[in-house]
């Protein structure tokens, strides 16, 4: 059973400290969405991925981009249409809070590549620091 | 330092990965998955050393079409815990 067919698959690459002499510093992690019933809560694929890469097991020192694919919608805090789906309220604010805590896994620079699986030649590519001016929740003021 | 999210009371568990590869064919679909993640690493380490480029537009090669590709075949591992729970 799927939640109305509302797939959402997402990537994180980033880089991390080797367990080993030999082994990649480079990391690819990969997640879904996932959602018991249409009235229950859901689970993002980022956060799923941001559980992983910030917790100790699978931990990166770097989160370089995230990569969203999935079918758009409107989003539902800001009513923002939208070419491809971006991160949610909360998986944005999750990603700025972690870029503001300084600690360097996730920053303002970290790319957010989102791309409509209907068609992924469509695409969007944005900043951690791009997303909440993007659903015109925080204006940046020099 | 940014700590992975608690669980709440009330919500959902998360489930993992392996915890939603409920049959063989799943598993061996999660496999493959694993297997191409970690090929895409292994490129990039090839191509790049340890040092991570700014910008994944520095990237070399077929990287980005490949950490897309690997998203939008990751969407099948969408579930619900109705699922899980009848082994669906």
């Amino acid at each position: 059973m799927q939640y109305r067919g509302f797939d959402v698959g997402a990537v994180v690459v980033g880089t991390r400290t080797p367990a080993k002499e030999g082994d990649t510093p480079w990391a690819v992690l990969f997640d879904a969405n996932t959602k018991p019933t249409a009235n229950d809560a859901k689970w993002c694929a980022e956060q799923y991925l941001m559980d992983r890469a910030l917790g100790a097991e699978e931990r990166l020192e770097r989160i370089l981009a995230f990569v969203v694919v999935a079918q758009p919608q409107k989003d539902d805090d800001s009513q923002q249409r939208q070419i491809t789906l971006t991160p949610c309220k909360l998986c944005r604010d999750r990603m700025s809070h972690a870029a503001d805590s300084g600690d360097g896994v996730i920053s303002s620079e970290t790319e957010v590549i989102t791309a409509d699986a209907r068609e992924t030649a469509f695409r969007k590519f944005q900043k951690v620091k791009d997303l909440r001016v993007f659903h015109k929740e925080y204006i940046e003021v020099d | 330092m940014a700590e992975p999210s608690p669980e709440r009371p009330g919500l959902p568990k998360k489930v993992s990965l392996a915890e939603r590869a409920v049959s063989p064919e799943k598993q061996e679909f999660l496999r493959k998955l694993r297997e191409r993640a970690q090929g895409i690493a292994d490129a990039l380490f090839a191509a790049h050393g340890p040092t991570a480029p700014k910008q994944i537009g520095e990237m070399q090669g077929r990287v980005l079409e490949d950490l897309i590709a690997l998203a939008k075949d990751a969407r099948g591992w969408q579930c619900s815990t109705v699922a899980l729970m009848s082994g669906r």
